[in-house]
C-alpha cells in the first residue's frame, strides 16, 4: 500500500517532464502489466469469482444434484452459528498477538544481529532457520518437544524442578500454538527489519550521539520513524498469512481441545475438504478476506499518518 | 562505572542474548535432525536421549525399494518447480513492477490494489477450482500444475517488492543509456536489471520457499509423475503415528539446500530488501 | 515474449511427464502398516499376472480427500479405491462400479465384513483388512498384582486403579480432539449397551441413560488420573509409545498396534502384552461380552477407471483365500477371510488370532450416514470438552445430541 500512495502522489513538474521523455511509447506501461494481470486473473481471480458465486450457493461438491442458490443464506448460516463466529474472533486475536509478538522480537533481534560482533553473517543466516522449514514439519518437530511425558520442553522444565505441564492441553493450547507461530514467523520480520535498518545513515546516528540522546532515545526519535514503513510492510504480510493459519494448528492439536484452538484456517478446511461443503468453505474465505482487507486498510491509514509526522 | 567495564558487560551481555536467540530458534530443527539418525526405539523415549550410537538405518529405510527412486524423482520436481517458478515469477513480475515504479500508468494505485487483495484469498479455497480447471486442460500430476498456482501466488508479493526496488534505482543511469542509444527495454535488460540483482535475490528467496515448501496444492495436485519432496515427507505419516526417524531423514534432505542457499546469498537478500522494500 | 517462453516451459514439462503404461493400475492406500500390506499384495499380483499396479501411500485424511477429488471430477486416474468401512462408504459408493455377486465368490469372506460395502443392496467393494478395537494389556503387570483381564468395567476401573503407581497410568487413551477421540469412546459406549443412532439412522441416540454412564464412565478415568497426563493431547500413535515405553497397563486400541508395541526393535515391554478375548462389559445390561467396534478396509473399482476388468481381477486376487493368508502371515494383516483364522501357520505367526476373532465376534460398526464426518467433529468437540472439564457429561452430550440432530 506504500507504494500505492507513491503512484497516485503528482509529482513536480520536472518529474513530468522527464516521464514524458521516457514513456515514447504510451502502451508500453499496460503491455507491460499485462503478464502479471493475466497470470493472476487466470490463477487467482478466476477461482475467487467462482468463489464468490459458491458463496451464495448451497453447494456440496459430493451431492451435485442438490445444489441450489440460496442468496445470502450461507452468510446467515455462517453469522448465526456460534462457532463461525468465535473461530473468527478466536482468529483475530489469535493474529494480534502472534503478529505483535513476532514485530516486537523481530525487531529487537534486528537490533541485535545489527551489532558488530565476531560471526555475525552465520548467526544471522541460523536466526532464519525456522522460516526455512515447511510448516508441516515445524508442527511435528513442536508436538514431538510439547509431548507430555516424553518431550524435550518438560524434560528441560523439570531440570528446574517445575512439574510437567500439558502443553497442548485444555489451558496452556492456545499459548503453545502461538509460540510456534512466533517461532517461525518472526524471522521474516526480523529479516525485514534486518534491510530497513540499513536504510538509517550512520551520521544521523552519530550526531544524535554527540547531542547526548540515551541510546532508547535514538531509537525512538531517529531509528524508529525511518523504519516505520518497513514495519509496516511487515506487518501487513504477517497479518495476511496468519489470518488463515492452517498447518501448524491443525498439526498440533486439530483445533482443539473443545474447539480452544479453532481457528478459520481450520475451520475452513473442515468445510471444504472434510464435508466438502464448498459453499460455505467459499462464504468463510470470501469473509476472511473482508477482515483481511478492512484490517490491511487501517494499517494503510496508520501508514500515511506515520508518513506525514 | 568505568565506562570500559560497561562496554565488557555489554559485550557478555550481546553474547548471551546471541546464544539464548541461536538455541530458542535452531533447537527444534536440530531436535528433528537428530532424530533422523537415532534408533528408533529411543526416538520418543523419556528421558530424552541426546547421546546415543548414531544410526543411518532411517535413511536406508527412506532409500530401501523402490524408494530411493521415488525420493530422487521428487527431489528433481522440487528442484524444477521451485526454479521455475522463481523465473516465471521474476519473468511476470519485473515488468509489472517497472511499469507501476517507473511509467506510472494511470490507474496504477487501484492495480496495485488489486494485485495484493486478490492474494488474500486462502489459498486451500482455491484447491478445487484449480483441480476442475487443470483436470478439463489434463494436466492434474504434472509439474504446471504446481507451477500455476505457485506463480500466481508469489507475484503479487513479488511485484511488491520489485517496485520498491526500481523506485530506489538512480533514474540519471536508464536515462544515460537511453541518450546512449539503447532503447527502453535494452535499457531495462542491461542497466536496470543487474542493478537490481539483490533484489531479485531476495524475491526469489520467498517465491523458493513458498514452492519448496508447499503441501496445500501438492498434495492434492499430484499423484505419481510430479510428487515433491513435502508430499514425500507428508507420507512418514502413517497410521501408527508419526515415523519419527524418517521424517527427520526427509526434512534434513529438504532443509539442507535451503540453509547452503540462504548462507550465500543472506547477505545479498537484507541488501536486497533494505534498498528495494523499503523505500518504497 | 514471457507468456511464449512460459507455455514452451509448460508443454515440454508436460510431455516429458507422460507416458505411463496405458495398463498399470493406480490406487492409492493410507500409509503405515496397511499401506506396506497392500504394497505387498501388488506384487503379488504383477508378479502372478504380469499387470503392474502402482501403490501410492498417503496419510489416511489425504487419501480421502484426493480419492473423492479424482471420484467426482470422473478423471480415471486412480482405478482402484480404498474405502475405509462404513465411514468413506457413502461418499464413494455412488463413484464406484458394482461388484456381481453372481459371478464373484463372497462366500469365503466374513459376512459381517462384506455387509460394511453394500450400498443401496449393491455390493461395491470387497473388504481386505479388518480394523477392530481390542484391549491390549500388560501380562507383567496384570500378573503381578494377581489380576486377571477384565470382563466388566468395574473390574476395568479396578485394575486401572491398582496399577497406575510408580510412573506407570493405567489406561491410556487418545484423547485428542478429532476422530481418535470418538473411536476411543465408541467401544466404552457399545459395551455399557449404548448407540449412536437411534435403528432408523435419523436422530442421535447416545445421550441415553447407557451413554451418559458409558461417558462418565470414560471421562472418570481421566478425571480420577487412571490416564497420562498428557493424553488429552494423544492420537493413536502415542497410546503405542505410551505402551511401548513402559508408561501404560492397558489401552484400547485398533488390533494390528499389538505388533508395533510387542516389537522388539521399538518396545521396551516386548513379549510382555497379552490381548483380552473380550472387552469389558455392563453386567446391568445383560450382555454378556462387551461389544467393540469394528471396521476394516475394503477396495473398490472406480465407475471412472479405464481399467475395469483388470482393476476388478486385482480386488478378488486380494480378498482370495490365499493372499489373505499370505498378506496375514508376512505382512501382519489382520485378514477378512474366515477360513485364515483357523490356519496353523498364521496361528503359528499371530497366537492372539483366536483372541482377536473372539474379540470381534460381537462388534459392530459406526453407523452408515451421508453426515458422519460432521457427526464425528462435533461428537469430538462435546467429548474433547467432557474429558477436559469444560463440560459436564450432561452438557457435552446435551449440546452433542442437539448439534447432531440437526446435521442429521
Amino acid at each position: 500500500m506504500i507504494i500505492a500512495s507513491r503512484t497516485v502522489v503528482p509529482k513536480a513538474s520536472s518529474r513530468r517532464r522527464t516521464r514524458r521523455l521516457l514513456s515514447s511509447d504510451n502502451s508500453l506501461p499496460y503491455l507491460l502489466l499485462v503478464p502479471a494481470l493475466i497470470a493472476l486473473g487466470c490463477i487467482l481471480v478466476v477461482p475467487l469469482i467462482y468463489n464468490i458465486w459458491l458463496s451464495f450457493h448451497e453447494y456440496n461438491l459430493l451431492r451435485p444434484a442438490r445444489n441450489t442458490f440460496v442468496g445470502f443464506g450461507n452468510y446467515l448460516k455462517v453469522i448465526q452459528d456460534p462457532a463461525h463466529v468465535s473461530s473468527l474472533f478466536l482468529t483475530v486475536r489469535f493474529t494480534a498477538i502472534t503478529v505483535l509478538a513476532e514485530v516486537i522480537l523481530g525487531t529487537s533481534l534486528a537490533l541485535l544481529l545489527n551489532l558488530p560482533f565476531p560471526g555475525n553473517h552465520f548467526v544471522r543466516t541460523l536466526v532464519l532457520v525456522p522460516m526455512l522449514i515447511s510448516e508441516v514439519v515445524a508442527g511435528l518437530s513442536w508436538r514431538l518437544i510439547y509431548h507430555t511425558e516424553f518431550g524435550l520442553l518438560n524434560y528441560l522444565i523439570g531440570l528446574f524442578g517445575l512439574s510437567p505441564q500439558v502443553w497442548l492441553g485444555p489451558d496452556l493450547a492456545l499459548p503453545s500454538v502461538m509460540i510456534v507461530e512466533i517461532w517461525q514467523h518472526t524471522p521474516f520480520v526480523t529479516l525485514i527489519m534486518l534491510a530497513g535498518l540499513q536504510t538509517v545513515p550512520r551520521e544521523l546516528l552519530e550526531s544524535s550521539m554527540m547531542d547526548g540522546a540515551s541510546r532508547w532515545q535514538r531509537f525512538r526519535y531517529v531509528v524508529l520513524p525511518l523504519i516505520t514503513p518497513i514495519l509496516l510492510l511487515a506487518l501487513v504480510f504477517r497479518t495476511m498469512f496468519t489470518l488463515r493459519v492452517f498447518a501448524p494448528v491443525w498439526v498440533l492439536t486439530g483445533g482443539g481441545p473443545a474447539d480452544s484452538t479453532l481457528v478459520i484456517g481450520v475451520d475452513i478446511y473442515r468445510a471444504a475438504f472434510r464435508y466438502y461443503n464448498l459453499g460455505i468453505a467459499a462464504t468463510l474465505s470470501i469473509i476472511l478476506l473482508a477482515v483481511t482487507l478492512a484490517i490491511t486498510l487501517v494499517y494503510m491509514r496508520l501508514l500515511r499518518r506515520e508518513a506525514l509526522t | 562505572m568505568n565506562p570500559s567495564v560497561v562496554r565488557l558487560l555489554e559485550k557478555y551481555l550481546i553474547g548471551l542474548c546471541v546464544i539464548a536467540v541461536i538455541l530458542f530458534t535452531v533447537f527444534p530443527l536440530a531436535w528433528i535432525i537428530l532424530t533422523s539418525v537415532k534408533p528408533a526405539n529411543i526416538a520418543v523415549s523419556y528421558p530424552p536421549r541426546f547421546f546415543f550410537t548414531p544410526t543411518l538405518e532411517h535413511y536406508g529405510l527412506l532409500l530401501s525399494g523402490s524408494g530411493g527412486e521415488v525420493l530422487g524423482k521428487a527431489f528433481i520436481n522440487s528442484i524444477l518447480t521451485t526454479g521455475i517458478s522463481m523465473i516465471v515469477t521474476l519473468l511476470v513480475a519485473c515488468p509489472a513492477a517497472y511499469s507501476l515504479s517507473r511509467l506510472k500508468p494511470a490507474g496504477g494505485a487501484a492495480i496495485v490494489v488489486f494485485i495484493i487483495g486478490v492474494r488474500m484469498l486462502p489459498p486451500i479455497v482455491l484447491v478445487v477450482p484449480l483441480f476442475r480447471i487443470f483436470q478439463s486442460w489434463g494436466i492434474t500430476d504434472t509439474q504446471t500444475a504446481l507451477i500455476i498456482p505457485y506463480v500466481g501466488l508469489s507475484v503479487p508479493l513479488a511485484t511488491w517488492m520489485m517496485i520498491g526496488f526500481f523506485l530506489n534505482l538512480p533514474k540519471e543511469l536508464e536515462e544515460a543509456a537511453m541518450i546512449d542509444g539503447c532503447g527502453r527495454i535494452k535499457a531495462f535488460w542491461h542497466v536496470i536489471l543487474p542493478l537490481a540483482a539483490p533484489g531479485l535475490a531476495a524475491t526469489s528467496i520467498f517465491t523458493g520457499l513458498l514452492a519448496w515448501n508447499d503441501l496445500v496444492f501438492s498434495l492434492p495436485l499430484t499423484t505419481v509423475d510430479a510428487v515433491t519432496l513435502p508430499v514425500i515427507a507428508s507420507r512418514m505419516r502413517v497410521e501408527e503415528g508419526v515415523l519419527w526417524g524418517q521424517l527427520g531423514a526427509v526434512s534434513t534432505i529438504m532443509i539442507i539446500p535451503v540453509i547452503l542457499l540462504t548462507f550465500f546469498v543472506q547477505r545479498h537478500i537484507v541488501q536486497g530488501i533494505a534498498s528495494g522494500a523499503v523505500k518504497g | 515474449m514471457f507468456r511464449r517462453l512460459f507455455f514452451a516451459a509448460a508443454v515440454s514439462i508436460t510431455l516429458g511427464a507422460g507416458g505411463v503404461h496405458a495398463q498399470t493400475l493406480t490406487m492409492l492406500v493410507s500409509s503405515g502398516g496397511s499401506g506396506r500390506t497392500f504394497e505387498a499384495a501388488a506384487k503379488h499380483f504383477s508378479a502372478a499376472t504380469g499387470i503392474p499396479v502402482n501403490v501410492i501411500q498417503n496419510p489416511y485424511a489425504e487419501v480421502r480427500e484426493k480419492q473423492l477429488l479424482e471420484l467426482v471430477g470422473k478423471t480415471g486416474n486412480l482405478d482402484v479405491i480404498s474405502v475405509d468401512g462404513t465411514i468413506w462408504m457413502p461418499e464413494v459408493a455412488p463413484f464406484l462400479d458394482p461388484i456381481d455377486e453372481q459371478t464373484t465368490d463372497t462366500k469365503h469372506l466374513i459376512p459381517s465384513m462384506v455387509d460394511l460395502f453394500r450400498a443401496d443392496g449393491k455390493l461395491v467393494a470387497l473388504p481386505v483388512r479388518i480394523a477392530g478395537w481390542v484391549l491390549i494389556y500388560r501380562k507383567d503387570l496384570f500378573d503381578a498384582a494377581g489380576l486377571k483381564p477384565p470382563t466388566t468395567w468395574e473390574e476395568f476401573r479396578f485394575a486401572a486403579r491398582t496399577l497406575t503407581k510408580d510412573g506407570v497410568y493405567g489406561f491410556a487413551p487418545a484423547l485428542r480432539q478429532g476422530n481418535y477421540l470418538v473411536v476411543q469412546w465408541i467401544p466404552f459406549l457399545f459395551s455399557h449397551g449404548g448407540q449412536i443412532l437411534n435403528k432408523e439412522r435419523t436422530a442421535a441416540a447416545f445421550n441415553s441413560p447407557e451413554g451418559i454412564k458409558a461417558t462418565q464412565f470414560f471421562v472418570d478415568l481421566v478425571r480420577d488420573g487412571l490416564v497420562p497426563p498428557g493424553a488429552t493431547a494423544y492420537e493413536q500413535s502415542d497410546i503405542i509409545t505410551a505402551i511401548s515405553q513402559g508408561i501404560a497397563a492397558m489401552a484400547l486400541t485398533y488390533s494390528p498396534y499389538f505388533l508395533n508395541m510387542n516389537n522388539p526393535k521399538e518396545s521396551k515391554v516386548a513379549g510382555k502384552l497379552a490381548i483380552a478375548p473380550s472387552l469389558p462389559r455392563d453386567p446391568a445390561t445383560g450382555m454378556t461380552t462387551g461389544r467393540t467396534l469394528i471396521s476394516g478396509w475394503g477396495f473398490g473399482v472406480a465407475a471412472s477407471s479405464r481399467n475395469k476388468k483388470e482393476a476388478h481381477q486385482f480386488i478378488q486376487f486380494v480378498a482370495s483365500d490365499a493372499e489373505q493368508k499370505r498378506l496375514a502371515v508376512e505382512n501382519n494383516n489382520a485378514p477378512t477371510a474366515s477360513a485364515v483364522y483357523k490356519d496353523p501357520d498364521y496361528l503359528k505367526v499371530f497366537p492372539a488370532a483366536a483372541d482377536v476373532q473372539g474379540a470381534l465376534a460381537s462388534a459392530s460398526d459406526r453407523p452408515l450416514v451421508e453426515s458422519w464426518t460432521m457427526i464425528e467433529d462435533i461428537l469430538a468437540r462435546e467429548l474433547s470438552a467432557a474429558v477436559t472439564g469444560t463440560k459436564t457429561v450432561k452438557e457435552a452430550l446435551d449440546a452433542a445430541e442437539k448439534a447432531v440432530n440437526a446435521a442429521l
